[in-house]
């Protein structure tokens, strides 16, 4: 299944509103006082999916969107691969704030995620990733996610992260040292320079590994790996990377 | 032949030999502890950094040649460096691949002295390891591909090395296991050749979110005994 | 003190009012970096200088310079050599190279001190490293050693044989140990010293300084 859903936020700080509003299942969107949220995402992506979100906020315009519940990545027929492409543009003195509930891949999942975001030199951002690999005592699906943001058109952060059984090595010593949940963060404005001041707790081996990485001194990448969600959000919180 | 040979050599002075590629962080946290953990350690770089270095050097070589007008040589070394800065957000990895630029920037341009090693020695900015070697590789007049194969060859050879020294590992077994992997290396330079002309925006960012992480706990860690 | 061979084809190129630059090396314990902090007592801030320690240097390694305040703690740069002393000081420099010219850089020192991870007797320094070598053993790792030889007893600008008042304890002869280091340097020097008893570390001084004013002499 093709799905191509657009969603654009116009107006200033506290009276933004989404004067675009393109729901296209399973990426549905419902505009609430407390700001966007993505609806009945349980359905999918399913393996032969290629799904799209647009996603453009304006100059000076304010959006926070978030998720009524985990999106479940699933095996398709075939064991098919699925994608979904997000295009992000944050505009001059615009803010976003993607936070979503985490993604679960479930066993036998193949799933391509390509974000690209683009920056103007004022914007903000907080953009959260949180992956959960496999349901409750099962093991997960396979998950890449090449992430790229641009500002003021020069790369500011270019990352991909594969994980699952499709990526030979990616749990290894190297690679994600076997750890169910991961997390991230990107800041980027105030935010970011609130996570740096801050002397967070230096990172040891245990069931939490997490640091704060800057980038520029006005965008930092908060990180954290566990085995359970409870525990590394708790970490990224304690990063300056929650409640933003 | 000689100048690929050159490179290639462990003894080369550019400053390698102080870099553990991520191995002293591992063991000091447990990850590595023996052969079998240090092979798979290796692996997984290969095919992450490892990858993204090689194509980055490749796409350097590619993009560069002698005589070429010196404005497109510094705006390519600029993008070229700032897609890798963009490719690696712990700190001190971006300061360690500068500095390893440098150093092997000052060696090249002693072995294949040229105007293009000049113009980026004084740009005012150190470039970025895998940006350096595709630097040196043109100068010294090597293939895209030996300069892929260079890139690939360090990255497995520094872990394994490292590995000797910190666990005191069999060194005749430790070279055998780096020798089984020759298939391994080969893919990923064939791999990362495939992005070496295309757009650089889309070269491989393969990352290892642990390695990072660790890195991070590495570089603040007292009494360590190697610089990463 | 003859240890400035102007004609020496792998001696670096010097620029005028360049730093002198003075590697320490010589076996674990010996007392290098005890003859560190006794240098840079005796003359700093007389003179300025800049310190670069191969040794493993801990914030703890750190907090007691800064305690005993021989040298300002931003004067001072450890240098990791990947479990590889000699290679670090002598064939492949650029790690050190690049912390010493980044201390020139900053501070323009007279003189500079690179002290070597501790080592065994085949360490030397790289002339393009340093200009001056001194080697440090001392006369509990045995009265033998400068009969045993090595590049760090035979070549080096100036042999420092440490911690004299043990000699007794040891069994180590002094005059044995005098008499073997002439046979292996000739005219090169060396000083017998106990660092603990007297840390103004007068005859390394001494020597240092003269080789400094040779240093900066025009011609």
């Amino acid at each position: 299944m093709r799905a191509h859903a657009r969603v654009v936020a116009e107006g200033s700080g506290g009276r933004s509103r989404c004067t675009t509003l393109r729901s296209a299942p399973p990426l549905t969107f419902r505009e609430t006082d407390t700001g966007l949220h993505l609806v009945g995402t349980a359905a999918g992506p399913v393996g032969g999916d290629d799904l799209t979100l647009e996603l453009t906020v304006g100059p000076g315009a304010s959006l926070t969107v978030r998720s009524v519940a985990a999106q479940i990545v699933l095996p398709g027929p075939g064991s098919a691969a699925s994608s979904t492409r997000m295009v992000v543009i944050v505009g001059e003195g615009a803010s976003l704030r993607w936070r979503p509930e985490p993604t679960v891949v479930v066993r036998h999942a193949d799933h391509r995620l390509t974000t690209l975001i683009s920056l103007a030199p004022d914007a903000d951002l907080v953009w959260c990733d949180e992956i959960v690999l496999g349901r409750t005592d099962e093991p997960g699906g396979s998950l890449v996610h090449r992430l790229r943001v641009e500002r003021d058109g020069r790369p500011l952060l270019c990352t991909e992260v594969a994980l699952g059984p499709a990526w030979p090595t990616s749990a290894g010593p190297a690679g994600t040292g076997g750890a169910h949940v991961v997390a991230s963060t990107l800041l980027v404005g105030a935010a970011a320079r609130a996570a740096l001041a801050r002397s967070a707790a230096p990172d040891g081996p245990g069931p939490v590994r997490s640091a704060t990485l800057a980038l520029v001194d006005d965008a930092v990448l908060v990180t954290a790996l566990g085995d359970t969600l409870g525990p590394t959000r708790r970490a990224l919180a304690l990063r300056g990377a929650a409640g933003t | 032949m000689q100048a690929l040979l050159l490179l290639a050599d462990g003894r080369f002075p550019a400053g390698g030999h102080a870099h553990s590629a991520g191995v002293e962080a591992a063991v000091a946290d447990g990850r590595v502890t023996d052969l079998a953990s240090l092979t798979a350690f290796a692996e997984g770089r290969l095919r992450t950094v490892g990858l993204v270095d090689a194509a980055v050097a490749m796409a350097t070589a590619t993009r560069l040649a002698p005589g070429q007008g010196w404005d497109l040589v510094l705006r390519l070394l600029d993008r070229l460096d700032a897609e890798v800065d963009a490719r690696t957000p712990v700190p001190a990895l971006r300061a360690a691949s500068r500095r390893l630029g440098r150093q092997l920037l000052r060696v090249a341009g002693r072995c294949w002295p040229s105007p293009l090693l000049a113009v980026a020695a004084n740009r005012g900015q150190d470039p970025h390891q895998a940006v350096a070697l595709g630097l040196a590789g043109v100068a010294a007049a090597l293939s895209v591909v030996d300069v892929g194969a260079l890139s690939v060859h360090h990255c497995l050879t520094t872990p394994m090395q490292a590995g000797v020294r910190l666990l005191g590992l069999d060194p005749y077994a430790v070279v055998a296991v780096t020798a089984g992997l020759a298939e391994m290396a080969a893919a990923v330079v064939a791999e990362a050749a495939t992005y070496a002309d295309g757009p650089l925006g889309e070269l491989p960012a393969r990352s290892a979110t642990l390695a990072d992480i660790a890195a991070v706990a590495h570089g603040a860690a007292d009494g360590r005994l190697f610089a990463t | 003190m003859g240890g400035l061979h102007a004609a020496d084809p792998g001696r670096r190129h010097v620029p005028p009012g360049a730093a002198l630059r003075v590697g320490i090396g010589g076996p674990v314990g010996s007392g290098k970096t005890e003859l560190v902090a006794c240098l840079c007592a005796a003359l700093w801030p007389r003179l300025s200088m800049v310190a670069v320690t191969n040794d493993i240097f801990t914030r703890e390694d750190a907090a007691i310079l800064t305690r005993r305040a021989v040298l300002p703690v931003e004067r001072i740069v450890g240098v990791q050599t990947g479990c590889c002393p000699h290679t670090a000081i002598r064939d492949d420099i650029s790690e050190n190279l690049d912390a010493v010219e980044a201390l020139e850089a900053r501070f323009a020192p007279d003189l500079v001190l690179v002290e070597s991870g501790g080592d065994n007797l085949t360490a030397t320094f790289s002339k393009a490293l340093v200009d001056l070598q001194v080697f440090v053993i001392d006369v509990a790792g045995g009265d033998k050693v400068p009969r045993k030889g090595g590049p760090g007893i035979t070549a080096s600008d100036l042999l420092v044989v440490n911690k004299v008042d043990l000699a007794p304890f040891v069994g180590a002869d002094l005059e044995v140990m005098a008499r073997d280091a002439a046979a292996q340097r000739g005219s090169r020097p060396t000083v017998f010293v106990s660092l603990r008893q007297d840390p103004t570390a007068a005859p390394v001084v001494d020597l240092l300084l003269a080789a400094l004013a040779t240093w900066r002499a025009p011609g």
